[in-house]
C-alpha cells in the first residue's frame, strides 16, 4: 500500500490475524501491520493511550481493517465513536468480516466506511482479496 | 136524488170545517150553519111578503140581514175563518133584533128574533162565550132604553114590554145554557171517547211496526244461520232432525231426511254412548258444551267443538234443541303441532348450555321479562322464579358492580332499537364470579320492543384467551430468540469453522514436504467437509433469512428474471436450457422469482448424467394463476421421494458424490407457498424430472410511495 503506511487490523480472532499477516507475505505487503483486539483498544491506540504512547511502536495507522464482531466494543459501536472525532474521521476504515447481515452492511456505510469486505471461506480467496485491496490502495491517495 | 140533496146538505152543514178544526165545534158549526139556513130562508121570506105588503122598511131590513147571512156563509165556506164568519152573523142578528126594538117590525112580531140570540150565542160559543153576547145584549137595550127615556130615540116597545121580553129572555138563556152545558159534556166525553180511539190506534199501529220489525229481524237471523260457517241443526226433543244449514250439509253431507232416515242426530256421534248421553241432555231441555267427534255419512270422522242449546216456547216448556257445531279438526292440527314445537323448542332449550332470555320493553322503556330459559338456574345457582318475577334482579343484584355501567349502555341500546353485545361478569350464588356473552337481537313492533337474547358463559373462553395471548407472547419471543440465533450462527459458527479450513489448509502448505500422500488426502478432506458445513449454515441462513424478510411486491418481468438467472448459472456446455415461450410479467417478489428459478435450474443441472442434457421452460395460464414448468432430461426421482425432496437436508444422492445441502427445494415450497402457491413433481427415474409451481394472478403490486423509498428517493 501507498508508502509503506502503517495498517491497523482491529480482530480479536487468532485465525483470522494469522489469514490477514499470512494474506500480506503472500501478496509481498510490507506495510506495518499493527494489531488490537477490539474496538476499545483500537480507540486507546488511535489516542496513544496507556501501552500505545510510543509512536515509533504504535505508529498512526493510514488505513483501518476492521472486524465488526468483538467482545467488549464491537466494529459497529467503534465506528460510530471514531466517526464522531473530527481526526479519526479522515482514516478510511474497511470492514473485514464474515456477517452477511444486511444490518451490518447498512449501518457500516451509514458511518461512512471506506469498504466492506466480506471474508472468503477458502484462503486462495482472501488472498486475492487482499491483492485487490493493496492494489486499491496503492492506486488511491490518502488524506 | 134523496142521496144527493143529503149530500149537498152534509157538504154545507160541514162549510167552514177544515180536517184542523177542532173536533168540539163541529156540532156548533153544523147547528149553527142549519140555524143560519133556517133565518136565511125566514128573513127572504119575511123580507119578500114585508116589500110586498108595503111595509117597506122592516122588509127591506129583512132582506139585508138575510143577505148579509149569505154572504157570511160565503165567507164560511171560502175563507175557513169559522169566528170570524160566526162573530159577523152573530153581530148582524144583534143590530137586526136593535133596528126592531126601534121600529117595531110588522105588527111588531120582530121581536122575536130576539129568542133567537140566546141560542146562537150559547150553542156557538159554549157557556162563556154566551154569557158575554148575552151581556152585551142585555146592555145594548137596556142603552136604548136609557135613551129613550133622554129622548134622543123613540123606541117601538115601551118599558114595561121590553122588561117582559128581557125576562122572558133570561128565562130562555137559563134553558139553553143548561143545553149548552149538557151538550159541551157530552161532547168532552166523546171527546175523551176519540181521544182514547186514536190513543188505541196508535198501539196498534207501534205494535204492528214492532211485528214488522221483529219479523226483520227473524229474516235476519234465519240468514245469518243459513250462511254461518258453523253447522246449526234444530232437533226435537224425539231425537227428529228438524232443520239444519248449509254447513251443516256440508260437514255432514246428510239431508234433513236423509238424517232421519240414518236415525236422527244421534247417530252423528262417533261414540254411541256420546250419541245417547246428548240425546239425554237434548230430551230433558239441557244445555251442553264440548269437543265431541262426528262421524260423516261416508264414515271419515270429525273432530268438533259443539254447544247444545235448549229451545223453549213462551210457557217455558222444551220444544227442541238447537246444536252448533265447529269443526276443529284444523284447530287440533295446528295445536298439536304448536305443542309438539314448543316441545322441541324446549328441548333444544334445555339441550345448550346458554342462557336464553326474551325481554318486552314498553313505549316507556320499562322491562319485563317475557321468557326465561330455565338454564338461569345453572348458570347463576338461583331459582328461575327470581328472574321471571323481577327483571331487575338480574341488572342490579347479578351483574358485577364493576360492569354494571357497560350492562347498563347495553339496555340503552336495546330501548333504541339496537342489537347488542356485551361481555360482563356476573356473581353466581355460591359467590363466584363468571364472565358472560350477553348479545340480543331487537324486534320493534307498535313502538314495543322485544329483546331476543343468549348469555353464555364464557369463562372458559376467557382462560382460553388468556392461554392464547401468552402462547403467542412466547411464540413472538422464541422467533425473536430464532432470528438471533440465526445471526449467531452467522458469525459464531462460520468464523471457526473458516480457521479451521484455512489452518487445514496452510498445514498443508508448510508441512508439506512432511506428510506423505495419504496426509495430504486427509488434509483434502478435511477442507471438503468444512466448506459443506459452510453451506449447510448458508443454507440455514438463507431459509431462516426467508420467514424475516419483508417481500417487495412488483411487476417482474419473469421471462427477463429466468433468462438473467440462466446467465448467472452459466449452465456447461452439454446442457441446453430453453425458454420455450415468452413467459408473462406477474406481481411477485422478484429476488425470491429468481431464487426459486436459481434453484430450480441449478438443480435440473446438477442433477443431469445425459451427454445432451435438455432443460426447457414454460408458463400456462390457468383459472386464476399462472403455472410454471421446469423439465429435464435429467437423473430423475423415485415417486416414493417425491415429498422428501422437499424436507429440509433432506438429499437423494451421497453428498460426496453431489455436493448439496438439500435445502434448494425447501426453500423453493417455502416461497412458492407464502404467496399461496403450490408446487408439483413429475419424474421417471432415468428419464428426467418436472417441477410445475402455480403464481396466483390475484397478488397486488405494493403502493407506489413505498417503491420509491426504496429506490432512495424521498
Amino acid at each position: 500500500m501507498r508508502d509503506n503506511i502503517p495498517v491497523l487490523l482491529v480482530d480479536d480472532d487468532q485465525v483470522d490475524i494469522m489469514t490477514v499477516q499470512r494474506a500480506f507475505k503472500v501478496n509481498n505487503i510490507s506495510n506495518p501491520l499493527n494489531i488490537v483486539g477490539n474496538g476499545r483498544e483500537a480507540l486507546d491506540y488511535l489516542k496513544q493511550d496507556g501501552k500505545y504512547k510510543n509512536p515509533k511502536i504504535s505508529p498512526r495507522p493510514g488505513i483501518i481493517l476492521l472486524d465488526l464482531n468483538m467482545p467488549i466494543m464491537n466494529g459497529i459501536e467503534f465506528l460510530k465513536i471514531a466517526k464522531a472525532n473530527k481526526e479519526l474521521k479522515k482514516i478510511p476504515m474497511i470492514v473485514l468480516t464474515t456477517s452477511k447481515e444486511e444490518n451490518d452492511r447498512v449501518e457500516s456505510f451509514n458511518l461512512s466506511v471506506a469498504g466492506y469486505i466480506i471474508k472468503p471461506v477458502e484462503f486462495e480467496k482472501f488472498v486475492e482479496a487482499v491483492r485487490v485491496l493493496n492494489l486499491y490502495w496503492t492506486l488511491s491517495e490518502l488524506p | 136524488m134523496v142521496t144527493q140533496i143529503k149530500n149537498i146538505w152534509n157538504d154545507f152543514v160541514s162549510s167552514g170545517l177544515g180536517e184542523e178544526v177542532d173536533r168540539i165545534y163541529l156540532r156548533r158549526i153544523k147547528f149553527a150553519n142549519a140555524l143560519s139556513f133556517w133565518g136565511i130562508l125566514t128573513l127572504l121570506g119575511f123580507g119578500t111578503v114585508r116589500m110586498i105588503s108595503g111595509d117597506h122598511l122592516i122588509g127591506l131590513a129583512d132582506l139585508a140581514v138575510g143577505g148579509f147571512m149569505i154572504l157570511n156563509l160565503i165567507v164560511l165556506r171560502f175563507s175557513k175563518k169559522v169566528m170570524l164568519a160566526s162573530s159577523l152573523g152573530t153581530g148582524c142578528l144583534l143590530i137586526l133584533i136593535l133596528f126592531l126594538f126601534i121600529t117595531g117590525g110588522a105588527d111588531r112580531t120582530g121581536i122575536y128574533w130576539i129568542y133567537f140570540f140566546p141560542v146562537v150565542s150559547f150553542f156557538l160559543y159554549g157557556i162563556r162565550g154566551g154569557f158575554i153576547w148575552m151581556g152585551i145584549l142585555y146592555i145594548s137595550i137596556l142603552g136604548l132604553q136609557v135613551a129613550s127615556w133622554g129622548r134622543v130615540i123613540s123606541l117601538a116597545y115601551d118599558f114595561g114590554t121590553t122588561i117582559q121580553v128581557l125576562a122572558s129572555l133570561l128565562m130562555e138563556s137559563a134553558l139553553v145554557c143548561y143545553y149548552a152545558k149538557v151538550m159541551e159534556n157530552e161532547e168532552k166525553v166523546v171527546e175523551a171517547n176519540n181521544l182514547k180511539l186514536r190513543e188505541t190506534s196508535q198501539i196498534m199501529q207501534n205494535e204492528m211496526a214492532q211485528r214488522q220489525k221483529a219479523e226483520d229481524e227473524l229474516l235476519r237471523i234465519s240468514q245469518a244461520v243459513r250462511s254461518s260457517s258453523d253447522a246449526i241443526a234444530i232437533e226435537d226433543i224425539d231425537g227428529t232432525h228438524l232443520y239444519h244449514n248449509k254447513a251443516f250439509y256440508n260437514l255432514f253431507n246428510f239431508s234433513v231426511s236423509g238424517l232421519n232416515a240414518y236415525g236422527g242426530f244421534a247417530q252423528l256421534f262417533s261414540d254411541p254412548t256420546a250419541g245417547k248421553t246428548i240425546q239425554e241432555i237434548v230430551k230433558r231441555g239441557g244445555s251442553w258444551t264440548g269437543e265431541v267427534e262426528v262421524r260423516r255419512k261416508d264414515s271419515s270422522t270429525v273432530q268438533t267443538y259443539l254447544r247444545i242449546n235448549a229451545i223453549k216456547d213462551h210457557a217455558g216448556s222444551t220444544i227442541g234443541s238447537v246444536f252448533i257445531y265447529t269443526d276443529v279438526s284444523e284447530k287440533k292440527k295446528w295445536e298439536n303441532a304448536l305443542v309438539s314445537s314448543e316441545e322441541r323448542f324446549r328441548k333444544v332449550i334445555a339441550s345448550i348450555s346458554d342462557h336464553i332470555y326474551m325481554t318486552n320493553y314498553s313505549s316507556e322503556g320499562i322491562p319485563t321479562n317475557a321468557y326465561v330459559s330455565p338454564n338461569v338456574e345453572k348458570l347463576t345457582g338461583y331459582p328461575h322464579s327470581r328472574f321471571l318475577e323481577d327483571w331487575g334482579f338480574w341488572a342490579n343484584d347479578l351483574i358485577h358492580p364493576e360492569d354494571r355501567a357497560a350492562a347498563r349502555v347495553q339496555v340503552e341500546n336495546f330501548k333504541k332499537g339496537w342489537d347488542s353485545q356485551v361481555e360482563y361478569r356476573i356473581t353466581r350464588n355460591d359467590g363466584e364470579s363468571i364472565w358472560v356473552r350477553d348479545s340480543g337481537r331487537v324486534e320493534k313492533q307498535n313502538g314495543n320492543i322485544t329483546v331476543y337474547g343468549v348469555v353464555s358463559d364464557i369463562s372458559a373462553n376467557k382462560y382460553q384467551e388468556e392461554i392464547k395471548e401468552s402462547l403467542l407472547q412466547e411464540l413472538k419471543k422464541a422467533n425473536r430468540e430464532l432470528a438471533e440465533f440465526a445471526y449467531i450462527v452467522s458469525h459464531d459458527l462460520k468464523a471457526p469453522l473458516r480457521a479451521i479450513s484455512s489452518l487445514a489448509q496452510w498445514l498443508g502448505e508448510d508441512y508439506k514436504d512432511a506428510l506423505d500422500k495419504e496426509g495430504q488426502e486427509k488434509i483434502d478432506l478435511l477442507l471438503g467437509r468444512a466448506k459443506r458445513m459452510h453451506n449447510l449454515i448458508e443454507g440455514v441462513l438463507a431459509y431462516s433469512r426467508l420467514g424475516r424478510m419483508k417481500p417487495t411486491m412488483s411487476r417482474v418481468d419473469s421471462h427477463e428474471e429466468t433468462r438473467q438467472v440462466i446467465d448467472l448459472l452459466s449452465p456447461p456446455g452439454h446442457i441446453k436450457i430453453s425458454i420455450a415461450e415468452k413467459l408473462p410479467v406477474i406481481i411477485y417478489d422478484r429476488i425470491q422469482f429468481n431464487q426459486i428459478m436459481q434453484n430450480l435450474i441449478s438443480n435440473a443441472i446438477k442433477y443431469n448424467d445425459k451427454d445432451c442434457g435438455q432443460i426447457n421452460i414454460s408458463c400456462r395460464q390457468s383459472e386464476g394463476y399462472w403455472e410454471y414448468l421446469v423439465s429435464d432430461n435429467g437423473l430423475g426421482i423415485e415417486e416414493q421421494h417425491f415429498d422428501r425432496i422437499f424436507k429440509i437436508f433432506q438429499s437423494l444422492k451421497s453428498r460426496d458424490e453431489f455436493e448439496s445441502t438439500g435445502i434448494g427445494l425447501t426453500i423453493v415450497k417455502k416461497i412458492v407457498e407464502y404467496y399461496g402457491g403450490t408446487i408439483k413433481l413429475a419424474s421417471q427415474p432415468g428419464r428426467g424430472s418436472e417441477f410445475r409451481f402455480t403464481v396466483p394472478g390475484n397478488l397486488q403490486p405494493e403502493p407506489e410511495e413505498s417503491g420509491k423509498q426504496l429506490l432512495g428517493g424521498q
